[in-house]
Parts: structure tokens; sequence; C-alpha cells
């Protein structure tokens, strides 16, 4: 397992970058009422949360069976998350597969091009 | 209720912005002492002064305000459907958990099971009640084929990771009429 980043931007964009990663999952999502984002100066990593004890991941599917890619992305969280522990939830905020197209250098979605436009 | 509550929004934003509007004219006509130009403010006052509480007009209005409070209180209170289905736990020791867009799920399932019999989209409805998912699909197609639709469906809901114990419930519409089917485990 990698180190946990200590800083809590860094450790939000690892995350989001071991996520994207992931085969099934096109790109990760801003979530529906409240933007799922870590701030930080200059810039926010959206599609992960972070809260005390808590870690939030929205992603979208490009693919099916969902429970596969979800198990993989719990793996890649607690690979970049090391030795802590907090509660992990993922929300799959769209499984369009039939819509989305399948890419590889998914990108974080940005805040205008909420997935609920696609619902 | 998203959209009754956005549009709510918008007609009080709108209310209270022209009301400002209306304050901050008084005022700065009040100041420079030209009176109330425009508002009729006197004929206001006299209207209500020579109203009565039994008046029809009045108990027309309360009657209105009454019903519109309880018909929004109602909408309120109702318990809609939730945007999200709960799927899983994701680790036993931290409760973590995953979830779906209901709303997603519906529309996939109903793509699929339009691609293999019905001959449109049926119309999907998914919810939840104490972990258990509850799917009610509408189909316009052979009422033979419902089994068949049925088979579709509980593959998808298992594709995207609904419990294993869904219930799904096929209705089939034909052109003679309305035919249900039992619910099946």
């Amino acid at each position: 397992m990698s180190a946990a980043p200590t800083r809590r931007a860094e450790r939000a964009q690892a995350l989001a970058n071991a996520v994207t990663l992931v085969p099934g999952v096109a790109c990760l999502s801003p979530g529906s009422a409240v933007e799922a984002a870590v701030h930080y100066p200059g810039g926010k990593v959206i599609g992960v949360a972070l809260n005390d004890g808590q870690v939030t991941v929205h992603v979208i599917l490009d693919r099916l069976p969902i429970p596969p890619i979800v198990e993989a992305v719990r793996a890649r969280i607690e690979d970049v998350l090391g030795s802590a522990r907090p509660r992990v939830d993922i929300f799959v905020d769209g499984a369009e597969v039939d819509e989305l197209p399948r890419r590889r250098d998914a990108q974080p979605m940005r805040p205008g091009r909420s997935p609920l436009a696609l619902l | 209720m998203r959209v009754i509550n956005g549009v709510l929004s918008l007609l009080l934003g709108l209310a209270l912005l022209g009301g400002g509007l209306v304050v901050a004219v008084e005022a700065v006509a009040f100041a420079m002492g030209a009176g109330t130009p425009g508002i009729p403010v006197a004929s206001w006052a006299r209207l209500l002064e020579g109203r009565r509480v039994d008046d029809t007009w009045a108990i027309v209005g309360f009657a209105s305000a009454t019903v519109v409070g309880l018909i929004l209180l109602v909408a309120e209170l109702r318990p809609w459907a939730a945007t999200r289905l709960s799927i899983a736990v994701v680790d036993d020791r931290s409760g973590g958990r995953w979830w779906i867009v209901r709303r997603s799920v519906e529309r996939h399932v109903g793509q699929r099971v339009a691609t293999r019999r019905a001959t449109t989209i049926p119309r999907v409805r998914l919810r939840q009640r104490r972990g258990r998912w509850d799917a009610r699909l509408v189909a316009v197609t052979d009422p033979e084929t419902r089994q068949e639709l049925e088979q579709v469906t509980r593959q998808e809901l298992s594709r995207v990771g609904a419990p294993h114990d869904a219930r799904v419930h096929v209705r089939i519409r034909g052109r003679r009429g309305l035919r249900s089917a039992p619910r099946v485990q």
C-alpha cells in the first residue's frame, strides 16, 4: 500500500486519480444537490469529499455489472488511504452505459455539467 | 417537488424584489418631500379599513390562503421517492455504503427491456422500502412475454447490484386493455 498523503487536498487528488483509473469508471461526478469537492487555494478536486472519518466519492460508470467496479473503486481507495480506515461511501451518479462513450483519459466533470443532466 | 420549490422560490424572490423596490422608491420620495408618487397607499388603507372579517372577499381570501397552505404542507410532508438507492455495505468495519441514482437505473432497465421484447420503452418505477427493492414495470407488448420481461428486469437489476430479494412486478398493457400479473418473488 502507498503511504497516505498528509495534506487534505493532496489526499483528495490522489483518491481522484486512483478512482478514475479503475476500469469502468467514466469520470468523477460533482454529485447532485451539494457539490462534492475538496477545495484548496486556487482550485478544487471534484467528486471527492473528505470529512472527519468519512470519505465520499461520486462516480459515473460506463459499463456493467456495477458491483465489481465498485469493489475495485473501494480497493483503490483503501490503497491510497493506507492504514487510515475512514468510512467510505461510494455514489454511482450515473450508469448510462448506452449513452456514455468509453474513455480512459477520464477527467472530473466540470460543475456545470452535472450528471443529472443525463437523467 | 424540486420544480415546485424552484418556482415558489422564484415567485418569493420576485415578490421580495418588487416590495423592496417599492419601499426604496417610497423612502427616496419621502426624503425628497414628494409624498408617495404613483402608489395609492391612502386608497389601499381606506379599502382595508372598510372591510370586515366576515366580508365575502375576506372569507374567500382566507379560504384560498388556507387551501394553498394545506396543499403545500401535504406536498412537502409527502414521502417522495428517494433519488438514490442504497445497494450494499462496502466495508463491514467502517459501515460505508454505496448508492446509485434511482432514475439512472430506471432508464437503464427500461431501455434494456425495450431492446428485448417490448415494442416501446416500458415505464419502470423503482422504490426501496426497508432496504428491499421494489421494481414495477409497465410495458405495451404481447402478454405472453411477461415471464421474459421479468427475467430481463431481474438480470439488469442484478447487474446494477440490486439485492437478490428485489421484487419485480410486471404489468402488460395490450391493445385490448390492461392485464395485471401477480407479484413475483
